[in-house]
């Protein structure tokens, strides 16, 4: 929400600036007012509309958010990187609240303030005036024919030495002169003030007066809107004026003369309106008007055709945006995807799921949102809060938990995926490092208990419904896994990658103790150990394979007792043993093999009991590869 | 035309008189208080006493109750607000911000003269 609105604002501000910036360039060449006046008022209405449709201009590199902090172990990555991600984000959105609400108050301030003085203006407007003399009226009205005005406005005259003026505020338009410039001007002077205001209600100015008000409300910080409307009255004022000219067909220097007597009346006491009238001398271009009135060739009316391009040019333009495009790297991620697919981490349809994702065109991402999407509003977050959501909804279909429950339970669940998917994405952009590959495996690790608990999660669930465990149980049996889950994480933390793994210990005793029994030459253990160590990359049932391998030369007669005793008896034959010696291996065996049988058995009934789920409906998130993926390296 | 500007109470006594006029301050203290005692009317004399002094009212006291008139019609005292309310605005007053939105300063007499010259010089060159 708020990013879309970042984005919306940022690309008006783009668009409307260099609308303005051409209109400045055709100002600049005096014979385009009427295209200037239009360029302006369209950079002020682009601040209003929302953009209907982006163009991407500025690929986004995503190297330049990679922060790589030289910690020293995973711990101390995670908790520094973890707690300058948190700092920097919440600042950046403190930052971006203050600045939201100080721009609220100013626009609220902005409108509440204009709003009252309009008003005031309006009431002293309309107490301070009479309705004009009957002969001034039907010069009006003559004049309305010659501008082909279907209204005629109401006109008064003014107690207050303020500028002639056209005052709309919905309804009738009404001009407004000062009385004592009736008495102090000639009747032809005066038919060409009138005449000139006629010009600007025929234009439809009284109209601009609106948009430019909103628009300044709505963006009174933005220095463009403030130039816009300015540069807009000057050029408002010239099309006005040739507009006059056009119509009346009269003398230029009449016309000139009478806009000279009522400057000079004005600046006797020259008090102004406020934004919403329209001015006989505002903007302080008098001299160009000026040399435009009098000069030979005065302003014509645009051309059919320049028009119609202009207005062409606003349909094309008022609903256009422009995003900062994201690339990310497709070819290399497609790479690491199918080496994923071919080591059966994921499925095909998961990788195509996740080239499409990527290939989609990623209009509305841009530096800022970019940050926030990792912490929360990624597809694979959302798609978890979604699960959670209708696991919930199943709960309470079922009679298992109120509504209030479940909205409460929710709360929680959304907040924990939340704060989960904020602290992988601060690893993910720890992984950056030089240490890449092992803490990935550590999050590879997380990943996998993560899915592991949500599996049983899932599954006691379904125990719940089927009236097997109560509730509370379940409660208690999902809070004692989760503790487990943290407390290995912790282990594993705190040991480092080194020592993770408990089994290495293991293995090496088994290797001392093969070699002190004479089984194994040391050599031999080191390059076991060795060979071990490179199978055992991160997955446990091979780790479990692999310490059997260690224990004797030959798996499978290792396993089998029966093979265990005939070697054992040979050994004796040979005389490489004392029967002592075979007899103490063959209960050491026993023993071993028994320690083994448990564990297999505990390890067997675990799986059946958290089964991890099938691959194809694992969630996005819970695929373990997909953050490093995401990171295009 | 330079009139301070009414608070609201005075303002009130203006309408009515306004409206109609000479009127005595026993009149002007009915309408303003309808169903009061006469502790109003203390007030009613110090507004028009506050207005007298303003030059807004003027008192006849040739009767033996005075009669009270406003020396200033509506439209006139409404003007003179106009134009100090657009005073105050490019006085400068306001935020720089603000007065900036009204794009507004006034024409300085030599600019005027410039105005006047090119117009004749055009005019010459025209006849």
């Amino acid at each position: 929400m708020i990013e879309t609105l970042t984005q919306i604002i940022a690309s008006n501000l783009l668009v409307s600036a260099t609308i303005a910036a051409v209109a400045w360039l055709i100002q600049s060449r005096q014979r385009h007012a009427a295209l200037a006046h239009m360029l302006w008022t369209i950079a002020l209405i682009k601040l209003l509309t929302p953009p209907l449709f982006t163009l991407p201009v500025v690929p986004f590199s995503t190297t330049n958010l990679a922060s790589t902090t030289q910690a020293d172990g995973p711990t101390a990555l995670v908790s520094t990187e973890a707690l300058a991600q948190v700092t920097a984000s919440s600042w950046q959105l403190d930052m971006l609240s203050i600045a939201g609400l100080a721009w609220l108050i100013g626009s609220v301030g902005f409108l509440f303030w204009s709003l009252l003085r309009v008003t005031r203006f309006q009431r002293l407007l309309q107490s301070s005036s009479t309705a004009a003399t009957p002969a001034l009226a039907a010069e009006l009205a003559a004049l309305c024919d010659r501008f082909q005005l279907a209204r005629t406005p109401t006109l008064r005259l003014t107690n207050a030495r303020i500028t002639p003026l056209v005052w709309w505020l919905g309804k009738r338009p009404h001009i407004y002169l000062p009385a004592a410039m009736t008495d102090e001007l000639k009747h032809e002077e005066l038919r060409w003030i009138l005449a000139h205001e006629l010009g600007h209600i025929s234009r439809g100015d009284h109209y601009v007066r609106w948009i430019e008000w909103l628009a300044c409300v709505a963006f009174w910080w933005n220095p463009v809107a403030w130039w816009a409307r300015r540069n807009l009255r000057q050029n408002e004022e010239i099309c006005c004026d040739a507009l006059v000219l056009r119509t009346l067909q009269g003398s230029r220097h009449s016309y000139a003369n009478s806009l000279l007597q009522a400057v000079e009346f004005l600046t006797e006491q020259g008090p102004r309106p406020p934004a919403m009238a329209s001015e006989i001398n505002s903007g302080g271009f008098l001299k160009r008007r000026f040399e435009m009135i009098v000069s030979k060739t005065p302003l014509q009316a645009s051309s059919r055709w320049l028009r119609l391009t202009a207005v062409a040019f606003a349909a094309w333009l008022l609903p256009l945006g422009v995003a900062y495009a994201q690339n990310p790297d497709v070819r290399a991620v497609a790479e690491r995807l199918e080496r994923a697919v071919k080591a059966g981490e994921m499925s095909k349809d998961q990788m195509d799921a996740v080239l499409r994702m990527l290939k989609q065109p990623q209009g509305r991402a841009n530096k800022d949102n970019k940050v926030k999407k990792r912490r929360d509003a990624s597809p694979d977050v959302q798609k978890m809060i979604d699960d959670t959501r209708r696991r919930v909804r199943e709960l309470v279909e079922a009679g298992e938990m109120t509504r209030a429950e479940a909205g409460e339970a929710m709360e929680k669940r959304i907040a924990a995926i939340k704060k989960r998917a904020g602290s992988a994405a601060s690893k993910q952009r720890g992984d950056k490092g030089t240490k890449k590959s092992k803490r990935r495996g550590a999050g590879d690790a997380m990943e996998k208990m993560k899915a592991e608990h949500e599996a049983l999660y899932r599954e006691l669930i379904e125990m719940v419904k089927a009236g097997k465990l109560s509730r509370e149980d379940m409660q208690r049996k999902v809070e004692a896994h989760r503790r487990g889950i943290g407390e290995k994480m912790r282990g594993a933390e705190k040991k480092g990658d080194k020592k993770a793994d408990p089994s290495k210990d293991m293995v090496r005793q088994r290797l001392e103790r093969a070699v002190e029994s004479g089984d194994l030459t040391e050599e031999q253990a080191k390059q076991r150990y060795m060979e071990w160590e490179k199978r055992s990359g991160g997955a446990k049932a091979e780790a479990g394979s692999d310490k059997k391998s260690q224990r004797k030369r030959n798996t499978k007669d290792a396993i089998d007792p029966g093979a265990m005793r005939a070697r054992l008896g040979e050994a004796v034959e040979r005389g490489v043993m004392t029967k002592e010696q075979a007899k103490e291996r063959w209960e050491r065996f026993q023993k071993e093999m028994g320690q083994e049988k448990a564990g297999r058995k505990e390890k067997q009934e675990g799986k059946r009991r958290r089964r991890t789920p099938k691959r194809d409906d694992t969630p996005l998130s819970d695929v373990p590869l997909l953050g490093s993926l995401l990171r295009g390296n | 035309m330079d009139h301070p500007q009414l608070a609201n109470a005075e303002l009130a006594v203006m309408e009515l008189l306004w409206s109609q006029q000479p009127r005595t301050a026993r009149e002007l203290r009915e309408q303003l208080y309808t169903g009061a005692d006469k502790a109003q009317h203390g007030t009613v004399q110090r507004l028009l006493q506050r207005l007298e002094n303003k030059g807004f009212v003027t008192r006849d006291r040739n009767l033996p109750v005075h009669m009270f008139a406003a020396t200033l019609s509506r439209e006139a005292y409404a003007g003179s607000q106009l134009e100090s309310l657009a005073d105050k605005l490019t006085g400068g007053s306001l935020t720089p911000l603000l007065t900036h939105l009204l794009d507004a300063r006034k024409i300085p007499r030599n600019e005027i003269a410039q105005l006047r010259e090119l117009l004749d010089q055009s005019r010459e060159e025209n006849s």
